[in-house]
């Protein structure tokens, strides 16, 4: 299939709309699902990905296909999902959430219970440095390995493990302060 | 003693839920726009994505956005309930063609033909009403009891398994077809069903060159590639028969759904309303969850006739709360309950 994906991208490439359609159909979900995991909400994640096609679209007389397709479009998403994370608004409307204490998980159920605990992560990632944020997400939500994580950020693996672990930390910190974590024995 | 560990343990906990949830969010798919896409990409760059690309874009799937086209109230029930009758009994042929077991088998090619030929008959005759339009209630009833009457017994069976299937509303509310198990190979119904039939019982006439031991996906990706080859030179028909053959040979690959999204493209970009709609109960049967659905699905609504309408529109609210087209439909309800 990489092979009429090479097609469809040569073809995009001069300007043909309907190869662009497909590759639009084709490599979208992977994208979605990439969004989602850096925002964590599925509705800005809709309108992010729309704003990552329309910026590679723009761009794509400058893609030449040294890299897969997919791997540029999600260098595109990051760049956007960082524009967005800059925007006060976005910060405002996570530290609201993160004021939110847990209450009783014991009745609600465990599908929910997940849900909420993704918002109080998503809450505490607002709070850190993005590049702090990127790096977390990417090895601990999406499971990328230091390598690949480090060749979508632009650093070096060493790095972005480096990054990664601060970020946990910062994460406990913040997640036992709010109460969704218990206290350490002797810490105030 | 707490050297950490405890709580080490507990983050990974906490974030291996947190994952759960976000993995969960991220597994519902997201609502496309291809035209929006393209709009932004003009706003961004107007020199670099022309205004003739955003009109050229308009006319791919998914359907946002489609005006609602004014025409007769009971002609269009009645083509619908024609339609409905059409994609019956294409889901008699394959569900027939299912017990049958697949693939046919070399020595039972020529019974295999002339089944096809017979349901092809069938809805050959039921195509044609389409385009008659006026008297189109009278003349189904007559012709689809003529070609029932010239079917193989097997076809009768199954078509009267069908009817009585139907006669069975699901619990929820939603259509027979939308409950329909995913179907093997459905016939394209918007095709000639002389092309399809021959496609089916000849498929190396006209057709890229094929290797007998070729798996299914090559074969896919071969014909995938002929039509997108067809398409960029301008041979509509050839790209429009090319994606069909993959909706009949595939099964549930991601070509094939592609295909579907060509076909409605096609469909549209000939200002073919009914095919549009005979394809996308046919996609729905073959995928309901599918990426395409939640637009397949409002674009059926768009098209309902005005008293079947709010329904549709209740139907799509409630399979899909959160869907790209619930503005409209909440609207629609609206203005229903207004009257």
């Amino acid at each position: 299939m990489s092979e009429i994906v090479e097609a469809l991208v040569a073809r995009a490439r001069h300007g043909d709309m309907h190869a662009w359609a497909r590759l639009y159909q084709d490599l979208f979900d992977g994208l979605f699902r990439h969004v989602t995991c850096l925002t964590g909400d599925r509705t800005i994640a809709e309108d992010l990905v729309q704003e990552t096609f329309a910026r590679a679209l723009v761009k794509l007389p400058s893609f030449h296909g040294q890299s897969p397709i997919s791997t540029w479009l999600h260098g595109i998403a990051l760049n956007v999902v960082r524009t967005h994370w800059r925007s006060q608004a976005t910060m405002r409307k996570h530290a609201d959430v993160l004021v939110a204490s847990p209450t009783s998980t014991e009745t609600v159920d465990r599908t929910h219970l997940c849900r909420e605990k993704a918002r109080a992560l998503y809450a505490a990632l607002a709070l850190l440095p993005e590049p702090l944020r990127e790096a977390f997400i990417l090895r601990e939500l999406e499971g990328l390995s230091p390598a690949e994580t480090a060749l979508r950020v632009g650093t070096t693996p060493e790095n972005v493990s480096v990054r990664a672990h601060r970020a946990r930390e910062r994460i406990r910190r913040e997640l036992t302060r709010v109460g969704w974590l218990s206290r350490a024995e002797g810490t105030s | 003693m707490n050297d950490g560990r405890e709580e080490q343990q507990e983050l990974t906990q906490f974030l291996g839920d947190a994952s759960e949830g976000v993995q969960a969010l991220a597994a519902e798919p997201g609502s496309r726009d291809f035209a929006a896409v393209v709009t932004m990409a003009h706003r961004l760059d107007p020199d670099g994505v022309s205004a003739s690309a955003v009109e050229e874009a308009c006319q791919f799937a998914p359907v946002i956005a489609l005006p609602r086209e004014r025409s007769d109230v009971r002609q269009e029930r009645e083509l619908d309930d024609f339609l409905a009758d059409v994609q019956r009994h294409w889901t008699a042929m394959a569900g027939e063609r299912r017990m049958a077991g697949l693939p046919l088998l070399r020595g039972h090619r020529e019974a295999g033909r002339r089944r096809w030929a017979a349901a092809a008959a069938v809805v050959a005759a039921a195509v044609l009403l389409s385009v008659v339009g006026v008297h189109v209630q009278r003349a189904r009833k007559t012709v689809l009891e003529q070609a029932y009457a010239q079917a193989p017994t097997y076809v009768k069976e199954s078509l009267e398994n069908q009817r009585q299937a139907h006669h069975v509303r699901p619990a929820d509310g939603r259509s027979a077809a939308e409950e329909a198990p995913p179907a093997e190979p459905i016939v394209s119904a918007h095709t000639n069903p002389t092309a399809v039939q021959v496609a089916r019982s000849e498929p190396a006439r006209r057709m890229p060159h094929r290797n007998p031991t070729q798996s299914l996906v090559d074969q896919l990706a071969q014909l995938d590639r002929a039509a997108q080859d067809a398409w960029r030179v301008g041979d509509l028909p050839e790209a429009e028969r090319l994606f069909a053959r993959i909706t009949v040979i595939g099964h549930r690959e991601r070509v094939v759904e592609l295909a579907y999204g060509d076909l409605f493209t096609l469909a549209r970009q000939r200002g073919s309303s009914w095919r549009e709609v005979v394809l996308w109960r046919e996609y729905l049967v073959r995928f309901p969850n599918g990426q395409f659905s939640d637009d397949a699905r409002a674009g059926l609504c768009r098209r309902a006739s005005a008293e079947a309408r709010a329904d549709c529109w209740s139907r799509y609210l409630e399979r899909a709360p959160r869907g790209a087209h619930r503005a409209q439909a909440e609207r629609e309800l609206e203005q229903a309950s207004d009257r």
